[in-house]
């Protein structure tokens, strides 16, 4: 009996530097090792019933990835989720299995917890609040036909901002879907280009996934 | 640069991982990669690799090496590659030692350290890792310590004599056993707290390894070596270590698989070790004698084991030349049960043209589509037979033939440039062989429809190599291959021109090849001013440069030429000559003498030919 799982996973530490077209391969070879019943397309070259949600850039971290697999036999979440985990590499760890309840595209946001590194948190947040407080925050983005204004401000949510001793730590909420994307890289590079901000090597990592009405994508 | 932990590599790399590509090879994690605590072995071992991690991590020796030695709980085995030009710029900015993957520690803060040296061209970059590690690069200036031992080991070690003055010993031939044995000794001296120069001695005395400062060469006036004595209680002949039971050596049973795609990204068996064959030109077929092969059984077991750790789509298997096996058909066929049930997908390279039967092809043609590779190596049969590729001409139609009704149409040729007694007759026949195929892909009634028939002609100029009949042969100079191209390209058929693709690899590459091959210790001082100026990666013809080598070469004032392109007596003193890697001097000498008359060698199994191995492992080879 054909059945669908979802998978949600974290992408962690050293596994934060596979690729997206990398990551599909390692999971191809990780469902071989963990012998899923996995199910394959029809035609000459069949290939795995494997599908990815909302790619995550190069170098962030997640708390929150989801993959799709199509099996050809039903196998209960727990035995999906364990003979994963056996097989899968370091920071790639299995949180749950469960029964697929929304479509990928109604994907829309996702929440990131941003870590700046610096000497002075304080003084970096209020430089954060100043910029984000801006009226519009207009930033060039690469479009397949040249470049588009986008005005990040009234698509980002700020959801907190917390000082640590050395780092500001931002939660923010941005848009995920496949029309409207924005990664919030673009978004504290911009902030970056006051030279009076100074802060070290951000790190990224992916919290959530939501729906349009921004309830949990599942 | 030393003393830095692997947490602060860590924090130091990350910044700088996105700004290069394909930052996974440069951060270990990947599934079979093992990482041990190293507080707990008694001997780290840093495997290096000198060239990227894409070509590094897609060869079998360190495959096999990497499992075995971390298989033993008080040894660690990391792996190490040549980092790309973006990276190593990086590092070198901010201070990065070159560190090892598994637990990102600097090599200097390993207890060994090894090359594999699987060709000459990747010489200057192990000057450029050593650097990068911030160790010396002259063994001499190691001081006493017994930490950072460089060694290596690998088919170039055969004549190690360029790189003599970089590395504190070389271990010669197969390494399973060697390698475990070299370590314990490491382990015992370490503990007892002796010196580098304590070590060394004791180390040689094991059998296969060299300690090069260890023996003495002087030269006579024309350059010439005059004689290497050994200048402690040590072997005045070194003899390499083969593995005497082949089908119960240790093979991993999975392998790290790589997040990144690299060159041969599959699961590999090792079907056989050696060559029956005796082509003159080929150095492995004389180096890794005798030949010894897995059973059936074996090779599927491992072939099993192996699909089902690594998750690998495809599987291939690794030989001199695989249809040599004695039991190829019931291998064939148990494999290719093995991998249908598997889903796996088997891939067959260095089949012979003349060991395709009808039957071997019907199976092996379920699993391959696109395209069909020869090696045919000379245009003539005379030129064949002076090299002793038994191939014949019929032989070489037959499987075009075979290969056309069968629905290939790409067909892929390798020849060689330059070889011992070769004329323009010879040349021409390159362009006719490739000629022919195309007439042939016309004639032939079942022919795939709508497709036409591509040849590529891939042309290497000949190299000689030490320890093979061909090794007192000069190298073809520049003037000499440029007519011999001019030749070809006028030699082709101009009907069928656009059909025949000709490529060729740069000469001053194969002669910088030829000069490192038969090079002696002099060369040392060279390979330094050549890294100096800037060599690296000199096997990747866009990152090659002539110019530094040339200039590396007047400097110390050599000439390439009296390496590449001289003929050597057969008394000559070769720089490898206190080596022993089981094939007699004499034996090629013979061998020699008949390639100038046109004359074949039987290969070893239906004839031996006395080439010294089976005395010297003590046992005939079948
Ligand atoms: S001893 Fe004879 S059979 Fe053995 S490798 Fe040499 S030539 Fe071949």
């Amino acid at each position: 009996m054909k059945t669908t799982v979802r998978m949600k996973f974290t992408k962690k530490g050293r596994a934060k530097y596979i690729s997206h077209l990398d990551l599909m391969r390692c999971f191809q070879r990780c469902i071989r090792r963990a012998e899923l019943p996995i199910a394959y397309s029809e035609g000459f070259h069949p290939h795995m019933q494997i599908v990815f949600a909302a790619a995550l850039s190069l170098g962030f971290e997640s708390d929150y990835e989801v993959i799709e697999l199509g099996l050809s036999e039903a196998l209960s979440f727990d035995e999906v989720q364990s003979r994963m985990q056996a097989v899968l590499p370091d920071g790639i760890d299995v949180i749950s299995c469960y029964e697929p309840k929304h479509k990928m595209g109604q994907i829309a946001y996702a929440e990131y917890d941003i870590i700046l590194p610096c000497q002075d948190s304080e003084k970096l947040l209020l430089q954060w609040n100043e910029f984000i407080s801006q009226e519009k925050i207009i930033v060039e983005k690469k479009t397949k036909r040249g470049f588009r204004e986008m005005d990040l401000k009234e698509l980002t949510e700020c959801l907190s901002e917390e000082t640590r001793e050395n780092a500001l730590v931002l939660k923010l909420r941005l848009p995920a879907g496949s029309t409207v994307n924005v990664n919030p890289a673009l978004l504290v590079e911009e902030f970056r280009k006051n030279e009076q901000v100074l802060f070290d090597f951000p790190k990224y990592c992916r919290k959530k996934l939501l729906c349009n009405e921004k309830t949990e994508f599942f | 640069m030393k003393g830095l932990s692997a947490i602060s590599i860590l924090s130091k790399i990350e910044p700088l991982l996105l700004r290069v590509q394909k930052p996974s090879q440069y951060i270990g994690g990947e599934t079979g990669s093992i990482v041990k605590d190293r507080e707990k072995v008694r001997v780290s071992f840093a495997f290096c690799f000198p060239d990227t991690y894409e070509i590094g991590m897609s060869h079998l020796g360190m495959k096999i090496l990497y499992g075995l030695i971390n298989q033993r709980e008080e040894f660690c085995c990391e792996r190490v590659f040549a980092p790309d030009t973006d990276f190593e710029e990086l590092m070198r900015e901010q201070n990065i030692p070159l560190y090892a993957l598994e637990s990102l520690t600097p090599v200097a803060d390993f207890d060994m350290i090894g090359f594999t040296l699987q060709y000459e061209l990747a010489y200057t970059n192990i000057l450029n890792m050593l650097d990068l590690a911030g160790i010396p690069i002259y063994a001499k200036d190691r001081g006493e310590s017994l930490d950072k031992m460089i060694f290596a080991g690998g088919p170039c070690v055969c004549n190690p004599e360029p790189i003599a003055d970089f590395f504190d010993f070389f271990i010669l031939g197969e390494g399973e056993e060697v390698n475990l044995e070299v370590m314990d000794l490491y382990a015992q001296m370490k503990e007892k707290g002796a010196s580098r120069s304590e070590f060394l001695c004791e180390a040689a005395k094991i059998e296969g390894i060299y300690v090069p400062s260890l023996y003495y060469v002087s030269y006579n006036e024309n350059g010439t070596i005059k004689t290497v004595q050994p200048l402690e209680n040590v072997p005045k002949i070194v003899r390499k270590r083969i593995i005497k039971d082949f089908d119960k050596v240790y093979y991993p049973d999975t392998f790290v698989v790589p997040f990144t795609e690299i060159v041969h990204d599959r699961s590999v068996v090792e079907v056989l070790r050696g060559c029956i064959r005796g082509c003159r030109f080929c150095q492995a077929g004389f180096i890794y004698r005798p030949f010894r092969e897995k059973s059936p059984d074996t090779i599927c077991s491992q072939a099993a084991d192996l699909c089902r750790n690594t998750g690998y789509e495809e599987l291939s298997l690794s030989s001199l030349s695989t249809s040599d096996h004695s039991e190829i058909d019931e291998m064939l066929t148990k494999l290719l049960e093995v991998t249908e049930e598997k889903r796996v997908s088997m891939s067959l390279p260095s089949l012979r043209v003349d060991n395709f039967s009808d039957a071997l092809m019907e199976k092996i043609k379920r699993i391959r589509k696109s395209g069909l590779t020869f090696a045919p190596e000379a245009g003539t049969q005379r030129l064949r037979d002076v090299i002793n590729k038994n191939v014949s001409d019929e032989e070489i139609m037959n499987t075009a033939e075979i290969a056309f009704s069968g629905g290939y149409f790409n067909v892929k040729l390798y020849f060689m440039m330059g070889l011992p007694t070769e004329t323009d007759d010879d040349i021409a026949g390159i362009a006719d062989i490739a000629d022919r195929i195309i007439e042939l892909f016309f004639k032939n009634p079942d022919r795939p429809r709508g497709k036409m028939v591509q040849v590529s002609v891939s042309i290497a100029t000949f190299v000689p190599k030490p320890f093979t009949p061909f090794e007192f042969e000069p190298q073809a100079t520049e003037e000499e291959v440029r007519h011999k191209q001019e030749h070809l390209v006028s030699s082709i058929n101009p009907r069928n021109a656009r059909r025949i693709k000709v490529s060729w690899h740069e000469f001053r590459i194969s002669q910088l090849e030829g000069v490192l091959a038969r090079g002696d210790r002099k060369l040392s001082d060279v390979i330094y001013e050549a890294w100096k100026n800037g060599s690296r990666f000199d096997s990747w013809s866009d990152r090659f440069k002539w110019e530094c080598w040339e200039a590396a070469f007047e400097k110390c004032g050599i000439a390439p030429e009296f390496y590449a392109s001289r003929r050597r007596d057969y008394d000559e003193i070769m720089p490898g000559d206190h080596l022993n890697y089981m094939v007699d001097k004499s034996f090629l000498i013979r061998e020699h003498k008949k390639a100038l008359r046109a004359e074949t060698t039987q290969h070893c199994r239906k004839n031996c030919s006395g080439c010294g191995v089976n005395r010297e492992v003590g046992r005939s080879c079948f």
